[in-house]
């Protein structure tokens, strides 16, 4: 589904923004305190849920971030796989950066119209108010860096860069949506016909790359278990900008053992990189059921099914 | 392709075990409504044998089921070839099977009996080879559990050969 991040510098209407935008397109806003809650609803540790809060020690810090950035990307992944969000800050523009259907909002304003905005809303001096500026920039600074150890003043990130000072905030909203609008319809024309993937549905015909996995599909069908074929790419590894650098994508999913299963026809020995895979799997995503079918269990399924090629010559019995 | 057989059970570890399920299962099923469903054709021979080692009234019954490729129609389901003979409604029915690996079968086997509402199902395996499993069911009695290996021998076949074995054997492939 779509993803709209919006990242801005503190005071300079980007919550306003996110909000109005969420509501013209009917997508969800998805905000610090509702992926707080949904982290935390995932069993993420409290401190770990408040990963930008805190300042561990520096020693914890690699592992803390790593673990961090991997629950909100998956966290985040899931919820966007089902509906269109408009996500605010959490540096959706790192996490979402190769996602396909994607667009990146970036808005600033200059300091001192910053400061003039959040002394108005929050009712501060001047003083304070710069204070509170400072305050908060640094705190975003921080958290981008340390969750993605990278610098959030990057133009390749953004789609999109809105002064609000110089457009006004309901300008800026106008412009947003109309290029968002833009997007989709570029989005629209490059899925011609000829492009659009093919969707599989479960137990039809489907575009598999194997033909082990045609004949799996073809056995589970006889025997009327429901399949679903590549339904979830797990990513399993991320580089320090949290793009997925590794990921894996198990063949079948039989929803009614809750398992999925990866068909492998290599040879023993070339199997190790699917089984390092499968720990991976097993260690980030405890809770998920998978196995891998390797070449000899699935050639003793044929020769069960009398469907393997070989013939039986030249036997010594011997028991 | 050449195969060679190398011994996994002896006829004595077999029967010895077979007598040793006949004790159990006498002792848990005494006072209720037996009936052994024997899956056809491969668990024939296990199914006598244990049998003859129950020492509480049973009815023996014989279920066959198609199993996938041996259908003219490739895109077949599975269906039942030679349905029960008895009503299993109100009776305790245990299922006796020759090996238990993938599952599929017997997962097809346990959803369709269970409509039919027996008073109890299980499931009684001579060899179980949990390694091989693609869907999760039960096995109430296990004889032997085997590695994962391709076993001959006592009804277990290969293009129908080697069911006559007295003994169970792994089907090796020898190395060219």
């Amino acid at each position: 589904m779509t993803v709209i991040t919006v990242s801005r510098q503190f005071g300079a209407g980007g919550e306003l923004l996110a909000r109005a935008v969420a509501e013209e397109t009917g997508f969800l806003l998805v905000d610090r305190k509702l992926i707080a809650s949904g982290l935390a609803e995932l069993g993420l540790p409290p401190q770990l849920v408040r990963f930008d809060e805190t300042a561990p020690k520096a020693e914890q810090l690699e592992k803390k971030r790593r673990f961090y950035v991997t629950a909100l990307h998956e966290y985040l992944t899931d919820l966007a796989a089902n509906r269109s969000i408009v996500l605010l800050g959490r540096g959706g523009q790192f996490l979402f950066r190769d996602h396909p259907d994607a667009f990146h909002i970036f808005i600033h304003a200059p300091l001192t119209q910053r400061v003039e905005w959040v002394s108005q809303i929050y009712g501060l001096e001047e003083k304070s108010a710069v204070r509170l500026v400072r305050e908060q920039e640094q705190r975003k600074k921080r958290y981008i860096r340390r969750a993605f150890g990278h610098s959030w003043v990057d133009l390749a990130l953004y789609d999109l860069i809105l002064n609000t000072a110089r457009l006004t905030p309901q300008g800026a909203i106008e412009i947003a949506l109309f290029a968002f609008s833009r997007f989709s319809e570029r989005k629209r024309q490059q899925l011609s016909p000829a492009t659009v993937p093919e969707i599989p549905e479960a137990g039809k015909a489907s575009p598999f790359k194997h033909q082990s996995e045609t004949e799996f599909a073809r056995v589970l069908d006889f025997y009327n278990i429901p399949w679903q074929y590549e339904p979830r790419t797990f990513p399993l590894q991320w580089d320090s900008e949290g793009h997925v650098t590794e990921a894996f994508t198990p063949d079948f999913y039989l929803p009614d053992q809750n398992i999925y299963v990866e068909l492998t026809t290599q040879r023993q020995k070339l199997v190790w990189r699917k089984n390092k895979k499968m720990r991976r799997l097993k260690e980030l995503y405890p809770e998920v059921n998978a196995k891998i079918i390797y070449g000899k269990d699935y050639s003793s399924l044929l020769k069960k099914f009398g469907l393997d090629k070989n013939e039986l010559k030249n036997d010594r019995r011997q028991p | 392709m050449k195969y060679r057989l190398e011994r996994l059970l002896s006829q004595e570890e077999i029967q010895a075990e077979i007598a040793r399920l006949g004790k159990t299962i006498s002792t848990d099923y005494a006072g209720k409504e037996l009936v052994l469903v024997c899956v056809l054709r491969g668990s024939v021979y296990f199914a006598v044998d244990l049998s003859r080692q129950l020492s509480i009234p049973f009815t023996l019954d014989f279920i066959s089921i198609s199993s996938y490729g041996q259908e003219s129609d490739p895109l077949g389901i599975v269906r039942i070839t030679k349905d029960l003979d008895v009503h299993i409604a109100g009776k305790d029915v245990l299922i006796v099977e020759d090996i238990v690996d993938t599952g599929l079968s017997l997962n097809y086997l346990l959803r369709n009996l269970k409509t039919r509402h027996p008073a109890g199902l299980r499931v009684c395996a001579l060899l179980n080879v949990p390694a091989r499993r693609i869907v999760a069911v039960p096995v109430d009695y296990q004889g032997f559990q085997l590695p994962n290996v391709y076993a001959v021998g006592y009804g277990l076949d290969y293009h129908e050969r080697y069911r006559n074995l007295l003994e169970i054997a792994a089907l090796v492939e020898e190395q060219q």
